[in-house]
């Protein structure tokens, strides 16, 4: 439960190899089932903590947003820190860098699932509403 | 009559045909089966442009190229058309003919109309055992009379407009009326008529002029009247006959209107073509949004839940331990202080001042919040958290009750069923596009358009002629009173002259002379149509499977009147072929007419007919082939071009009746020949398949349905 304030100070990070493949799923353009990269990175959390799985950062990363985005959805900051007091405990909660270098741990790891999982989809919107269930069953 | 072969070159798509007709009495059929497509009708125009030149083609052919459309422009081709006949003279000795029809043709473009003549030329030769002597053409004029072109070659279609065209009982009377006159040599009969009328008048002048002044001023007053009389008659004559040509020509090119219309009208359906188009664009509008309803949903709280549930709810469990614990306070301060503020408690209960026990809970709920507000800023962020979390996993379940359907799974639904449904519309409107957008291309708009010109166009003359018949309607009428004037006072004017005895015993005898030929005209003429009119009744009772003595049966007889109508009667009232008879039937009534006009008249002249038995099956179809094929003392010809499903269920009657068969079968029907034959352009050519034979130019790969057999020919 760090102060809300102090998440805007951070910066939100993503592998380079998945940066360089954001384009498909999120952006401007018709088929695409992410407006923002943050939404894109969200579901990507949501996937790996849903198979409780995460990839540590490493090798070129890149900054793709401050936290400021936090602003405008605070329930994601609750999502976050219910999500890491469950998995670390009380403490980990009290450090806002700590609590997002958890999630994109699970944002890397879930993030690459979906590029895979939506690679070669002509609407991937679509798609990924279609076999929600079914990715979300499997991780 | 009989044509012994025909050779076609550059006609059309045929290059290089030969044919045999049979000449055998006890089989007088020929048979030439061809597919649509395949070169009927062009055997057809090929053998009355022949004998008839352009007057031989359709109306609408006119002036356009004989030569095939693929042919190189600005390159002259030889178009020729070689008809070898025999005819017996009066003598009852054969004689054998050759005509030879040649014209040379450039096309100049793509167009029907695009194409300029070159030297032209028509031979008559006789045939004998020392060679070939030329003749004068003039005499394929006597031997096929022109006027009865489209009895000899015709088809299915002109069989039964022959009897019910569209301009119906005007147009019917005079086909009738013609055919009778030219196969009954009733216009020879009725030219002496004729002559012999200006005779008498010759001989009423000379009587005249013997008779004195008086009597030859009146006379000459008469003559002068008749000759206005006759004059006037024939503009009007004329004047009617341009009519009734351009009725038939409007009619024709309505019916390829028709046609075409039947296809769609081509403004209907851009119009239809836009608005479907304009739906289009809203549904793909609409399904855009669906797309963007999924991006709001994937970037949701709800989502959020939906895939994270069990761990957040786990991390809600852990809060309830530290509430528990009271490391979180249960309560939030800011709650507390609301509850103060309003004075009443969570519980219900008053917080109020007064009285001692409101005050008491109040005071108790304020040491609570100071109690809290003297924890540590953490414990304090906790508790926010805390409250934070409760309440979205709160809303989280009020979007999950039914009345309320804002949960993931059903918005994701909601958008499934938006989505397919979207899809679905798109799909069906893209298939009505797509089929209109094919009858739009179908639609020949440049013919279209054309036709359109020339239906106006005439409609405009037609209205001309029909100001310029009245007139001379008019005028004709005053003529004729104006010469029963003069006869009047000629009369007077010879009563009172005296008359010249051996002039006026000529006047009189040639004036009996035409009252002689007038008379034997009129009763030829009703003893004929007579005889024509049993044999037809007979005919087509027999072909239609009609009864006359049945009691319930349809068709009891055929009559023709005296303004040459034909009618069938019915047990009750009579028929109008036109109108009251199906296709067969009309079909039925046109052949046994004209098989029975032939006989009367003692015609050999063969007949040639397309696609004859397209609208007619079962016992009539039979009896109908049975009934033209039939030998008979005229030692007469037939000649029937068939498609193989006419052909179907006669095979053993055309067996019986055929002497000769040849099969026509033209390159560009790739996707039907078992044998697909190479060739740079599109071409028709015969094999001497007989209706139950086929063989590596012409079998087809539906031929088992008819029960033909494949054979190797050597002559291919």
């Amino acid at each position: 439960m760090a102060a809300q304030t102090s998440y805007g100070a951070i910066d939100l990070f993503m592998p380079k190899a998945i940066h360089e493949r954001v384009s498909s799923v999120a952006g401007s353009g018709e088929g695409k089932p992410f407006r923002r990269m943050i939404d894109f990175w969200w579901a990507g959390l949501c996937l790996g903590v849903r198979a409780h799985q995460r990839v540590p950062m490493s090798g070129d990363s890149v900054k793709f947003i401050d936290g400021s985005i936090f602003a405008s959805d605070p329930w994601r900051i609750v999502h976050l820190e219910l999500l890491t007091l469950a998995t670390e405990g009380e403490d980990a909660i009290k450090s806002a860098s700590q609590v997002i270098t958890r999630a994109q741990e699970y944002a890397n790891w879930g993030m690459e699932r979906l590029l895979d999982s939506l690679a070669g989809e002509s609407l991937p919107a679509l798609s990924l509403l279609t076999n929600i269930d079914d990715i979300l069953a499997d991780v | 009559m009989k044509i012994r072969s025909v050779g076609i070159q550059n006609f059309k798509l045929m290059r290089d045909v030969k044919l045999d007709f049979s000449l055998d009495p006890a089989h007088p059929l020929t048979v030439i089966r061809a597919e649509n497509g395949n070169g009927k009708t062009t055997l057809l125009h090929a053998l009355s442009w022949a004998l008839y030149g352009d007057k031989g083609l359709p109306a609408e052919a006119r002036n356009m190229r004989l030569l095939d459309s693929s042919t190189e422009v600005g390159k002259p081709e030889r178009v020729q058309v070689r008809i070898d006949f025999e005819n017996k003279d009066s003598q009852g000795l054969t004689v054998r003919y050759r005509l030879i029809r040649t014209l040379e043709q450039t096309l100049t473009g793509p167009d029907p109309q695009d194409v300029k003549d070159g030297p032209g030329s028509v031979l008559l030769y006789r045939i004998t055992d020392s060679g070939e002597d030329e003749v004068e053409v003039s005499l394929i004029r006597k031997l096929f009379p022109e006027r009865l072109l489209r009895v000899f070659f015709t088809d299915g279609d002109g069989v039964q407009a022959f009897i019910s065209g569209s301009e119906a009982a005007v147009t019917r009377q005079k086909e009738v009326h013609n055919a009778i006159n030219a196969l009954l040599g009733l216009d020879e009969l009725r030219a002496a008529a004729a002559n012999i009328k200006e005779v008498a008048s010759s001989k009423r002048r000379d009587a005249a002029a013997a008779a004195g002044g008086s009597r030859k001023a009146a006379e000459e007053v008469l003559a002068a009247r008749e000759t206005e009389e006759r004059e006037a008659g024939e503009r009007l004559a004329e004047c009617e006959e341009r009519l009734a040509n351009m009725t038939v020509q409007k009619s024709a090119w309505n019916k390829e209107l028709d046609e075409l219309r039947g296809k769609g009208d081509l403004d209907e359906i851009q119009a239809r073509l836009a608005t479907v188009r304009a739906e289009l664009t809203v549904l793909d509008a609409e399904q855009k949004s669906v797309l963007k309803d999924i991006r709001t949903l994937f970037e949701s709280e709800t989502f959020s839940w939906k895939a994270m549930e069990p761990v957040l709810l786990q991390g809600l469990t852990c809060f309830e331990t530290l509430v528990d614990q009271g490391v979180v306070p249960g309560i939030s301060i800011e709650v507390l202080r609301d509850r103060v503020n309003d004075g009443v408690c969570i519980c219900g209960e008053s917080l109020a001042e007064h009285p001692a026990e409101a005050s008491v809970r109040r005071n108790h709920v304020i040491s609570v919040i100071e109690e809290n507000l003297s924890r540590s800023l953490e414990s304090q962020a906790l508790t926010e958290l805390w409250h934070r979390a409760r309440t979205s996993w709160d809303n989280e379940s009020a979007r999950r009750v039914e009345e309320s359907p804002e949960n993931f799974d059903d918005r994701r639904q909601a958008l499934m069923d938006r989505y397919t449904g979207k899809t679905d519309q798109i799909r069906a409107k893209r298939a009505e596009e797509s089929e209109l957008d094919q009858q739009r291309t179908a639609i020949d708009e440049v013919r279209v358009d054309r036709l359109r010109n020339q239906i106006d166009g005439v409609e405009k003359k037609i209205n001309d002629a029909n100001s310029e018949r009245g007139g001379l309607k008019v005028y004709f009428d005053a003529a004729v009173l104006a010469r029963e004037s003069a006869r009047a006072a000629f009369e007077k004017a010879e009563k009172e002259a005296g008359k010249s005895e051996r002039a006026e015993l000529e006047r009189l005898i040639a004036e009996d002379l035409h009252e002689v030929a007038s008379s034997a005209l009129k009763a030829m003429e009703t003893e004929y149509v007579s005889k024509v009119a049993e044999k037809t009744s007979q005919m087509f009772l027999y072909i239609v499977g009609a009864d006359p003595e049945y009691e319930a049966g349809v068709f009891t007889g055929v009559t023709i009147n005296d303004n040459f109508d034909i009618k069938v009667n019915s047990r009750d009232a009579s028929l109008d072929p036109a109108f009251e008879l199906n296709g067969a039937s009309k079909r039925a009534l046109t052949l046994s007419f004209i098989w029975s006009l032939m006989e009367v008249a003692g015609s050999q002249e063969p007949r040639v007919i397309d696609t004859p038995l397209g609208m007619i099956a079962g016992g009539v179809r039979e009896r109908m082939v049975k009934a033209i094929t039939s030998p008979n003392n005229l030692d007469s010809q037939t000649v029937l071009l068939l498609t193989r499903s006419e052909i179907r269920d006669i095979e053993d009657l055309l067996t019986e009746r055929a002497g000769e068969y040849w099969t026509l079968t033209c390159s560009k029907d790739v996707k039907d020949l078992v044998h697909p034959w190479g060739a740079d352009r599109a071409e028709v050519r015969v094999c001497g398949c007989t209706h139950r034979q086929s063989c590596e130019l012409c079998a087809r790969k539906y031929d088992a349905q008819h029960g033909v057999m494949f054979q190797t020919r050597g002559d291919i």
